[in-house]
C-alpha cells in the first residue's frame, strides 16, 4: 500500500483493487477474449483480444488508420459495451462501474482543438477537470484552486490562464487539455493521438511532459498514437493493432 | 373600474409574458448547447396533447399537459440510453404521435367544449389566462432555474463545453438533461394558456437562434434577455391591435431573429473595416 493524495486531493491509502496476472502483476487494465462492436454496425470492431497492463506504466497502442485504437480506450472508459469477453479496469468490471473508472481517470481526447471563437478561458477550462467531484452549490476551496494553478504551471502555460482558450496555438490548446487531465490526478491517464497537431519539437517535449506526469502523479498512462518515435524511450509496453486485432505485445 | 381592471390585467400578462420569455429564452440556449432541441420540441407536442386531452376528460389542463410531457421525455430517454435507438428519431416519432394524439382528443370532444374558452386558451392562448397563481408559479419556477444553474455552474460549464469529455470524465450528463427538461415540461405546461399549445416553442427556440448570431459570451444570459424582450413586446402589440396574444409573441420571437443577423451582419462589416485599416 502506498499514501498518496487520491483524486479528492486528500491523502489516503490505494485501496487494493488489483488482479493477479499471469506473472502476479498488479494489473490496472485486463481484457481477456474481449470482442466489441458499435450500435448498428455489421462487423466487430475489435475481435477476440486480450490485453494487459500494470499499474503505473505507460504502454503505447500504435496501429494504421481503422486499427481499434481508439475503439479500445472507448471500451477501457465504458462507451462499449463487449458482446464477449471481460473488461476490467482498476479493478472494476466495465462497462457496469464506467462512472467510478470514469471519475479516477482523465481522457485527452484525438479531436480536442477548439474553435477560436471559443471563449472559455484556460483556467475555466482547466477548473471543469474537477467538476464532479466538487458537488453542488459549494464553489472551488482554496486548495483546488491551487491545483489548477500548479497544472497549469506544470504544463509551462502560467501567464495564459486567463486567455480564451480559442486564441492559442494547436499546441498550446493541447497543454491545456493536459493540465485538465492531471489537475484531477487520475489513477489511469488515456492520451488519444496527443501529437498530432504537433512538430517534432513539440513531438519530443510532449512525450517528456507525458512521462513527468506519469513519474509525478504515479499514474498508469495508455498513450494511443500511430507515431511512435516521440515516445519509444519512455513506454514499458508497445501494443500494435491492425484491423481490430492485437497483432504485436511486447 | 373597468380601465382599472384592464390595466391590471395587461400589467399582469406584462410580467407572465417577460417571466415566461426571459424562462423559456434560458431553458432553450441550455438544451440546444446539449443537442436536446429536438427533444425540446417533442416535449411541447406533448404538453399540447396533454393539454387537448383535457379538454377531453375535463382534467386540469397543466398538470395533464405537464403528466404527458414529461411521459415523453422519458420515454425518448429510455429508448436512448438503454434501447440505443437515436434520439432524433425516436424524438419526431414521439413528436407525431403527440400531434396525432392532440388532433384526436380535439376531434373526439364535444361541440360545446370546443368553442368554449378553455379550449380556446389551450390552443391559441389568451392574455385573459394570466393570474396571479400563474405568475407565482413562473417566479418559483426561474428561481429554481437560476438556483440550479449556480449550484452546478461547474459542471454545466463542462458540459456546454464539450459535452464528451465531461461524460469521460464523469459528469452525469443524464442528471442535467432529465433536470432541464423536468423544468421545460414546468414551463411550458405553465405557460401554455398564454402563448397557446401550437406557439409555446417560438419562446424557446426563437431567441437562440438570434443570440448565436449576437454573441459567443454569456448565450443563456443573452438568450433570456431576448425572450424577455420578445414575450413583452408581443403583450403589447397583442393588447394595442386585439391581436391574438401567443401568434402575436412568436411573430415578435421570429422579428429577433432578424434583428440578430442584422445586428451581427452590421458588427462584422465594421470588424473587417477596421482590420482593413489596421493593415
Amino acid at each position: 500500500m502506498r499514501r498518496l493524495e487520491n483524486v479528492r486531493g486528500e491523502t489516503g491509502e490505494i485501496p487494493d483493487r488489483t488482479v493477479n496476472g499471469e506473472n502476479g502483476d498488479r494489473i490496472a487494465v485486463l481484457l481477456r477474449n474481449v470482442t466489441t462492436a458499435y450500435p448498428r454496425s455489421k462487423d466487430p470492431a475489435l475481435k477476440n483480444i486480450s490485453i494487459s497492463i500494470e499499474y503505473g506504466s505507460l504502454t503505447l497502442v500504435t496501429g494504421p488508420n481503422g486499427a481499434g485504437k481508439t475503439t479500445l480506450l472507448e471500451l477501457i472508459l465504458g462507451f462499449l459495451r463487449p458482446l464477449k469477453g471481460i473488461v476490467r479496469v482498476l479493478g472494476f468490471e466495465m462497462p457496469k462501474y464506467a462512472r467510478k473508472v470514469r471519475l479516477m481517470s482523465s481522457y485527452l481526447m484525438q479531436d480536442f482543438m477548439k474553435p477560436p471563437n471559443e471563449t472559455y478561458t484556460v483556467k475555466q477550462v482547466v477548473s471543469m477537470g474537477l467538476a464532479p467531484f466538487k458537488g453542488p452549490i459549494r464553489p472551488l476551496s482554496k486548495r483546488e484552486k491551487e491545483r489548477v494553478e500548479w497544472a497549469i504551471k506544470i504544463v509551462g502555460l502560467e501567464g495564459l490562464e486567463e486567455k480564451p482558450i480559442g486564441i492559442l496555438s494547436g499546441g498550446q490548446q493541447q497543454r491545456a487539455f493536459l493540465a485538465r487531465v492531471i489537475v484531477r490526478q487520475p489513477k489511469l491517464i488515456l492520451l488519444d493521438e496527443p501529437f498530432s497537431s504537433l512538430d517534432r519539437e513539440g513531438r519530443l517535449e510532449t512525450s517528456k511532459l507525458i512521462n513527468d506526469i506519469r513519474k509525478r502523479l504515479n499514474s498508469t498512462v495508455i498513450v494511443v498514437s500511430h507515431d511512435i518515435s516521440p515516445i519509444i524511450n519512455y513506454v514499458d509496453k508497445i501494443i500494435e493493432m491492425e484491423n481490430g486485432h492485437v497483432v504485436r505485445c511486447e | 373600474m373597468r380601465m382599472i381592471f384592464m390595466t391590471l390585467l395587461f400589467i399582469e400578462a406584462l410580467v407572465a409574458a417577460l417571466l415566461a420569455g426571459s424562462l423559456c429564452g434560458v431553458l432553450g440556449t441550455y438544451l440546444r448547447k446539449l443537442g436536446l432541441l429536438t427533444l425540446c420540441f417533442t416535449v411541447a407536442h406533448a404538453a399540447l396533447a396533454g393539454a387537448s386531452f383535457s379538454i377531453l376528460f375535463s382534467t386540469p389542463p397543466e398538470l395533464t399537459a405537464f403528466s404527458f410531457s414529461v411521459v415523453a421525455a422519458f420515454v425518448v430517454e429510455f429508448l436512448y440510453y438503454r434501447v440505443g435507438i437515436e434520439r432524433e428519431i425516436i424524438s419526431m416519432c414521439t413528436f407525431s404521435l403527440s400531434s396525432a394524439l392532440a388532433m384526436i382528443a380535439i376531434y373526439m370532444s364535444p361541440s360545446v367544449t370546443l368553442t368554449s374558452e378553455t379550449a380556446s386558451l389551450i390552443l391559441w392562448g389568451s392574455i385573459l389566462a394570466v393570474t396571479p397563481a400563474k405568475i407565482m408559479l413562473l417566479t418559483l419556477l426561474s428561481i429554481s432555474l437560476i438556483v440550479y444553474i449556480l449550484s452546478f455552474k461547474l459542471e454545466i460549464d463542462a458540459l456546454l463545453f464539450d459535452i464528451k469529455l465531461a461524460e469521460a470524465e464523469g459528469v452525469n450528463i443524464q442528471f442535467h438533461s432529465t433536470i432541464l427538461l423536468l423544468l421545460t415540461a414546468l414551463a411550458i405546461s405553465i405557460i401554455l394558456k398564454l402563448t397557446g399549445g401550437f406557439l409555446v416553442f417560438a419562446l424557446l427556440f426563437n431567441p437562440i437562434a438570434a443570440v448565436e448570431r449576437l454573441s459567443y459570451k454569456r448565450q443563456p444570459l443573452l438568450g433570456g434577455i431576448v425572450g424577455g424582450i420578445s414575450g413583452l413586446i408581443g403583450v403589447v402589440i397583442s393588447y394595442i391591435f386585439d391581436t391574438p396574444i401567443g401568434a402575436t409573441i412568436a411573430i415578435t420571437a421570429s422579428f429577433t431573429l432578424i434583428i440578430g443577423v442584422s445586428i451581427s451582419s452590421i458588427l462584422e462589416y465594421f470588424r473587417r473595416k477596421k482590420l482593413k485599416h489596421l493593415e
